[in-house]
């Protein structure tokens, strides 16, 4: 009987070993898809950058439809064929989109508005870095506690002051969301009116410090989400009941952030993806659950994250350490692929089926098969 | 009835001084930041806003001006005029140091990916302490430990200043938010105040009427007419530090007319409300509270008929005051 017993143990170790293998092999093909055709990121072309700055008509590329890049030593403009429009020395306050281009002035307390198109420039009379989101322009005042909207020939729109520092926001067409540090997130219209508040530590959860680490709102303002307090820290989302937003999921975090983080909504407002201490927080509305994705260098707070709705569910990520960059692309919850870049990229964009990385030196981009 | 009314209005008074003295106030004693000197800039009109004092309806910048682009509406918003809630500091060494214990809530970083939302703040650690109170330090020149623990202890190490910015060699600014109150506190208050001997200085008052401002005569012994009715008060009132290191600020406001105290008010704290910050317990947002000149509005008031005596005083954190007695006449 004894010897029977130690004949076995051998077995065992086999068995225990391919549950273990098949575990991880299950884990790897549920976490990470496999590519079809139609969804493949595949390298498109390289547009390099140059070394000088002196091209200073952004009109120069309105031949073509200019793109907007910007890294850590430049910002400026591209055509598709590649033909430099643009190229400025990057500083601190600069926000570009395809059709607008904001430059503050710190010397002498102004922010400069050129339109892409036209070239024409208008001065804005504000001290404060710029922001562009859903084409529209703000504003954020240098004590970071209030924000005014410009319209696209630079008329003011509206102006609006917070009671505590502005930590996360988020932009839609028609409501702008603010996650301060109070705890607080505040929804402005496109008035400049607040419209309403949700404050999670009054009613929903419980956290020893309140403060909003992430904010985002649907396009259609239908879903708000976001990383909020430490102690324990969640991720929330909230739906529009009746004109108001009420808890519709929360997720107690394992590990904390400090700093503000990535989240945005899908294109078509049903999944968000967020970046949180423990990797990434995928939510489905359809299916009103969250998953972790523990994507490699997704976790940890060394590592900072940009999140860009693609088309319909799919998400790009760069994710960015002091040693290497790499770009995620999600699909409904799974990683499709990721792959290095340069290891100074700095933003991603996107534009019919193309993603482009800005390096210091080139912007890269690639084909994102749309299924 | 009017003994009623009086009991009532006895009772409000007493329970207000209640609920004033029972307000939780951080002990300054419990805090403590090293500093070669500090301005507290709290309730302070913005800097570029109290620079551009000419007519703020046309272009501040001159040339190259759109016709179609509003000016006065930029100056008027709380993007333009604001008052400010920090306290800048000078540091003695470039370890910048905690003010008291408390754990990490915030941190950011002017190093993000280009063309995010913008952190015109600058760095930033902003820390949690358990009663309640968030300390923030910041700035551009402001670098936080890159090995920033969770929990750091009073005196610890927060982050360093270089001085890189060129402004103020090795500045960096605090402000001090207490979250149970929903007020930001002037963090003068956190710190012993020694050295200034040199009063505050009342730049302007006004009377700010429908048809326009009443301002004193230049000649002070000669007593000008106004009309009869009701006015806005205004002051425009600095405080610039006696030597270096010494701390400045303006931190009282008293307005008397005719031996009557008609308004009284610190700048010890700054209430979070959901149109803004409110200076002085006067409304929000505080763009409400300066006018295009830097002027404090200090409320309405009706001047009967007859010859007035105003004055305007105003204190500092030493204790310092100086006064502006204003002789005039409604008619």
């Amino acid at each position: 009987m004894e010897s029977n017993v130690r004949s076995k143990r051998p077995h065992n170790y086999v068995s225990a070993g391919l549950i273990l293998l098949c575990s991880a092999l299950a884990y790897v093909f549920l976490s990470t898809q496999l590519l079809s055709h139609a969804e493949r990121v595949s390298p498109a072309d390289t547009i390099r950058l140059p070394d000088a700055f002196g091209a200073t008509d952004a009109g120069g590329v309105a031949g073509g439809s200019p793109h907007a890049f910007a890294n850590n030593v430049s910002y400026g403009y591209y055509s598709e064929d590649g033909t430099i429009g643009l190229i400025k020395a990057m500083r601190a306050g600069v926000a570009l989109d395809d059709e607008h281009l904001l430059e503050s002035d710190p010397a002498n307390g102004i922010v400069r508005l050129t339109s892409v198109k036209t070239g024409a420039t208008a001065i804005i009379p504000l001290d404060g870095f710029p922001f562009i989101g859903e084409k529209r322009l703000f504003i954020v005042r240098p004590d970071q506690k209030a924000i005014t909207e410009i319209d696209g020939s630079g008329r003011f729109l509206w102006s609006h002051e917070f009671g505590t520092l502005i930590t996360a926001c988020s932009i839609s067409r028609t409501l702008t969301v603010w996650g301060l540090l109070d705890g607080s997130v505040q929804f402005v219209d496109q008035k400049g009116l607040l419209v309403g508040d949700i404050q999670p530590g009054s009613r929903d959860v419980s956290s020893l410090y309140s403060c909003v680490y992430g904010a985002a709102i649907s396009g259609d303002a239908k879903l708000v989400a976001m990383i909020y307090g430490l102690e324990p820290q969640y991720f929330l989302v909230y739906g529009k009941n009746n004109g108001v937003y009420t808890l519709a999921h929360k997720r107690k975090l394992a590990e904390p952030v400090r700093s503000a983080q990535a989240i945005a909504f899908s294109e078509d407002g049903t999944s968000v993806l967020a970046r949180s201490a423990g990797g990434f927080i995928y939510y489905d509305e359809g299916k009103k659950k969250s998953t972790i994705i523990q994507a490699r260098y997704s976790q940890g707070s060394r590592t900072t994250a940009k999140i860009l709705p693609m088309h319909k569910d799919m998400f790009a990520s760069l994710l960015s350490d002091k040693e290497k960059s790499l770009v995620a692309v999600f699909r409904k919850g799974s990683l499709l692929a990721m792959f290095p870049v340069a290891n100074d990229a700095a933003d991603i964009s996107y534009h019919d089926g193309i993603l482009a990385v800005a390096g210091s030196r080139a912007v890269t981009r690639f084909k994102v098969g749309e299924k | 009835m009017k003994k009623m009314f009086l009991k009532r209005k006895l009772l409000f008074l007493v329970i207000f001084s209640l609920l004033c003295i029972s307000t939780p106030m951080a002990q300054p004693s419990q805090w403590s930041f090293d500093s070669a000197g500090m301005t507290a800039e709290f309730g302070e009109p913005s800097l570029f806003f109290r620079e551009s004092e000419t007519d703020q309806a046309s272009s501040p910048m001159g040339t190259g001006v759109q016709d179609a682009i509003d000016y006065s509406a930029f100056m008027a918003s709380a993007g333009a005029r604001y008052l400010r809630s920090e306290m800048s500091v000078s540091a003695p060494t470039p370890s910048i140091r905690a003010g008291k214990e408390g754990e990490v809530l915030f941190l950011q970083s002017q190093a993000g990916f280009a063309n995010s939302f913008p952190t015109p703040a600058g760095n930033l650690v902003a820390l949690a302490h358990d009663d309640k109170f968030v300390s923030i330090y910041s700035g551009h020149d402001f670098v936080p430990d890159s090995a920033l623990k969770d929990k750091i202890g009073k005196g610890e190490r927060v982050g360093t200043v270089d001085g890189k910015s060129g402004s103020a060699a090795g500045s960096y600014a605090v402000q001090i938010y207490d979250g149970e109150s929903g007020v930001w506190v002037n963090p003068a208050f956190f710190v012993q105040v020694a050295g200034d001997k040199k009063p505050p200085l009342i730049e302007q008052v006004a009377l700010l009427g429908k048809d326009g401002e009443f301002l004193p005569p230049v000649k002070k012994k000669e007593i000008a007419s106004t009309l009869q009715g009701t006015y806005t008060l205004a002051a425009r009132i600095v405080d610039l530090p006696s030597r270096p290191g010494a701390i400045s600020g303006v931190f009282r406001l008293k307005v008397v007319l005719d031996g009557q105290v008609l308004f009284d008010k610190k700048m010890d704290a700054a209430r979070a409300t959901a149109q803004g910050l409110s200076f002085l317990d006067l409304g929000a947002p505080s763009s409400s509270v300066i006018d295009g000149r830097g002027r404090f509005l200090l409320g309405d008031y009706f001047f009967a008929r007859g010859v007035h005596n105003l004055e305007f005083l105003a204190y500092d954190f030493a204790g310092n005051v100086s006064n502006f007695l204003w002789k005039f006449k409604a008619e």
